[in-house]
């Protein structure tokens, strides 16, 4: 048994795989009562991994969890909440379709069942005081929850985690999500659940945040532990650096700030309303990176496949080089356009196929325009843009479906590339890949531009669309809501102040 | 599931599933030769009876090697048959105006109802195997109507039912679909549009044009067959083409062509399976079994390979 004295919450050494990717490796943390400890580290570091192993939504691989000095093995989400640890999750975490009063009771409807039938009024009523328990009183219970704004289902989501008196509390980077009117609320929440004993796990990237709120600090780099940090230790440079293991100079977002974008547009779209879009208008530059951001149902998406020919707008037009319409994908293709889908095993590979045949798909015409297609040049161009990416495959013959995320997304970009594009699209090209991969895309992306060619990136990190953009565009339920020319006080409050 | 479980075991494991996969088609070839050689007494690789299961392959091969650009791009056609029928009739209606007319009268008449049935597959949406049935019924009305009974053709037109024509035709089609199909662009986006279609539009390919020209080359090529036959039987009737489907749809799958599609389909089990089958239908006709019998045994054949060719799309997927 371990030393528990004061101490609410202990893991120790948590193992975590995913295939070949360690998510976290002999990971200790401890929570004392009372304490609010923040979790921090890169994106992709292990914290949401470990965040979700302790609310039972993920098994861990090995490693010991105790809960006020018992052992601690929660065997689901629901079996976690009856141990008193509830999670308020990162992404969109109520469920659409149903009420307010039902997101927030949802496991929980049968404290209001009577003689088998729901008594839906009682449970609107507690729902009513559990809303103004945490200060939101204005949302109603009756309403469908995809009525309410993202912030006001943010605050749900809280009121529904709070309600259960959760002896450790996890909030998972809900703060982007929430305005500061919306922050406040959640600080003076925290405070008032602290001050009743309770203790938090508070992760989040905003470090000037972490360090007015947490009482110490737990760092995560690649899935090892690098610190524990008491309040008084805390220093901006120093915990940014131990979660990137590196001197700040370090590469990894582009570093300059270029001023002398060309004027001339190659591709353009001029008021465009379409599925998802409405009444848009993009200009991308020669040599520009344009950063398209929002939240994640606010049309960008859309818009990366409206620019590509994809989805033909209803109104409007998409105009390459300021002359031709972009007609469909296959005029955008002949005409040096790229696109990488978000969705990347069903759009934009095919996962029961090698490498050679990914790679080369696009280019088979250029290869050979009619007859046989040479096998000697198809295996040249795979493996000269395979190995240009670095590629870890035993050979261009192995299917795609064998790989790991961040391979899939290599060859993904290498068929491009052998390809050749003026214009590259790419929709959130470093979704769901390691930490190695994704330095190499944003290597990529910055050696694309100073080769002249443009760069759509449409992304849901903000501290990606801040680091690599010369110019960001954020939409709001499928309306342009602001544009920002990159400089070095650009900061994520600034850009969600416009996706909100 | 299955799929990690597979990946992990022993590498010895994966080798034996993939050899039994790379080579089941070949299998199946040699189990039906020697089941026959013997129950035939031999007769079977006779050297007559070997015309007459190259008379069989002749249609059955012809036609299965369209069919792969079909059964790539993860479609089916069940028109075929009715197509070979309605060319037939078409080419010996010709032959009242110039007999040099029967050919293209019937590859053009093959050509046309394919691009119908294509278009009606890619531009319209409707799944193939509804809309190439529907498609058959209509082919086969309109060739019972026509025909009103059966019509002929000059019986010179023998002439081009020679073993030489037809081994000189059946080598040039091998060689420029073997060519199309494995080396070519069209060959590979058929593939990618079956292995994931919007995989392959997002990559530039116009996949409605890929599907179309599938059903396009597969009904020229029906004509073409309808042809063969036509000149073979001097007479065009509403039975010609008969059954000719189920035929072809077995030898596919017989030759190993998964129904999902993509880029497990192989050229080669277009021919190895059309070998086995003429083998198979010739053998059953040498000892006896009546065509009545002859279906029941095709469609018992038919659901096996298919529940086979299901367990060895996984094969495929663990390569």
């Amino acid at each position: 048994m371990p030393n528990m004295e004061n101490c609410l919450f202990k893991a120790e050494r948590i193992c975590k795989s995913f295939g070949a990717v360690h998510a976290l490796v002999d990971f200790d943390i401890t929570v004392g009562a009372g304490e609010i400890r923040g979790l921090v580290g890169e994106n992709g570091s292990g914290k949401s991994t470990f965040s979700s192993i302790a609310a039972g939504i993920q098994k861990y691989d090995s490693g010991v969890m105790y809960l006020n000095g018992e052992e601690y093995k929660p065997a689901g989400t629901v079996d976690a909440v009856d141990h008193g640890v509830s999670m308020v999750v990162q992404e969109q975490g109520t469920i659409t379709g149903i009420s307010v009063a039902a997101n927030i009771f949802f496991g929980k409807e049968s404290g209001f069942v009577k003689h088998g039938v729901l008594n839906t009024r009682a449970m609107n009523r507690a729902a009513k005081e559990a809303l103004a328990g945490i200060g939101a009183g204005t949302i109603v219970p009756e309403q469908m929850t995809e009525k309410l704004s993202f912030e006001d289902r943010k605050l749900v989501e809280l009121a529904r985690a709070l309600y259960t008196k959760p002896r450790l509390w996890i909030i998972d980077e809900t703060t982007t999500a929430l305005s500061l009117s919306g922050r406040d609320l959640l600080y003076e929440l925290m405070k008032k659940v602290k001050d009743s004993g309770s203790s938090i796990l508070f992760i989040s990237h905003d470090i000037d945040e972490i360090m007015q709120i947490c009482d110490s600090l737990t760092i995560l780099r690649d899935g090892v532990l690098t610190a524990n940090l008491k309040k008084e230790e805390f220093d901006a440079d120093r915990i940014r650096q131990l979660m990137i293991g590196r001197e700040l100079s370090g590469h990894y977002y582009r570093e300059d700030i270029d001023e002398n974008i060309s004027k001339e547009v190659v591709l353009e779209m001029e008021n465009v309303t379409a599925a998802g879009l409405r009444n848009a208008t993009v200009k991308l530059h020669r040599g520009e990176v344009l950063g398209v951001g929002g939240l994640s149902d606010c049309g960008m998406h859309e818009l990366g496949k409206v620019l590509y020919g994809l989805i033909p707008p209803r109104q409007g037009r998409v105009l390459k080089d300021g002359r031709e319409i972009v007609k469909n994908a296959f005029w955008a293709v002949r005409n040096g356009i790229a696109y990488v889908s978000k969705n990347r095993d069903q759009e934009s590979m095919m996962p029961i196929c090698s490498i050679r045949d990914n790679i080369c798909l696009p280019s088979l015409r250029d290869l050979a325009r009619f007859g046989p297609v040479s096998v000697k040049k198809q295996k040249k161009l795979a493996e000269t843009w395979a190995a240009n990416m670095e590629v870890k495959a035993d050979s261009i013959s192995v299917y795609c479906n064998t790989l790991s995320g961040g391979n899939k997304q290599k060859v993904v970009l290498a068929k491009w590339l052998a390809k050749g594009a003026d214009i590259l699209i790419l929709d959130c090209p470093t979704r769901g890949i390691d930490v190695g991969t994704k330095a190499a895309i944003y290597q990529l992306i910055e050696n694309l531009k100073k080769k002249g060619k443009s760069v759509v990136l449409i992304s849901e990190e903000l501290q990606e669309l801040i680091g690599m953009s010369d110019r960001i565009i954020l939409l709001k339920d499928g309306e342009i809501s602001g544009e920002f020319e990159r400089s070095e006080g650009l900061s994520e409050a600034k850009l969600i102040q416009k996706m909100i | 599931m299955a799929k990690e479980s597979a990946v992990t075991t022993g590498k010895k494991k994966v080798n034996i599933r993939e050899i039994l996969f790379n080579y089941f088609s070949f299998i199946g070839l040699i189990l039906v030769l020697v089941l026959f050689e013997i129950l035939t007494k031999g007769l079977l690789l006779g050297k007559r009876n070997l015309i007459n299961i190259f008379n069989n392959f002749f249609s059955i091969g012809l036609c299965a090697m369209a069919y792969a650009f079909i059964m790539a791009l993860g479609e089916l056609d069940l028109s075929v048959g009715a197509i070979v029928g309605f060319s037939a009739a078409m080419g010996a209606f010709a032959s009242n105006i110039n007999v040099g007319l029967i050919l293209p009268a019937a590859v053009l008449t093959g050509l046309a109802i394919g691009s119908v049935s294509g278009f009606a597959v890619a531009k319209l949406n409707v799944e193939s195997f509804i809309g190439t049935l529907a498609m058959s019924f209509v082919v086969r009305g309109m060739t019972t109507w026509l025909l009103n009974g059966s019509t002929g053709i000059p019986i010179a037109m023998r002439a081009f039912d020679k073993n030489l024509v037809k081994i000189l035709t059946f080598l040039v089609v091998l060689i420029v679909f073997y060519f199309l199909y494995e080396h070519c662009a069209y060959g590979k986006h058929c593939r990618a549009v079956g292995a994931s279609a919007e995989a392959a539009r997002q990559s530039g390919i116009r996949v409605e044009r890929v599907r179309f020209l599938g059903f396009a080359l597969c009904g020229m090529i029906c004509g073409l067959i309808g042809f063969f036959t036509l000149v073979r039987a001097c007479t065009a009737s509403s039975k010609t083409g008969d059954a000719f489907e189920f035929d072809v749809l077995l030898a596919v799958l017989f030759g190993g062509m998964p129904l999902s599609g993509g880029w497990v389909v192989r050229f080669r089990s277009a021919v190895v399976g059309s070998i086995a089958m003429a083998i198979l239908k010739s053998g059953m006709s040498l000892i006896g079994i009546d065509g009545l019998v002859q279906q029941i045994v095709q469609g018992v054949i038919l659901i096996i390979a298919v529940a086979l060719s299901f367990d060895r799309k996984n094969a495929g997927v663990i390569k």
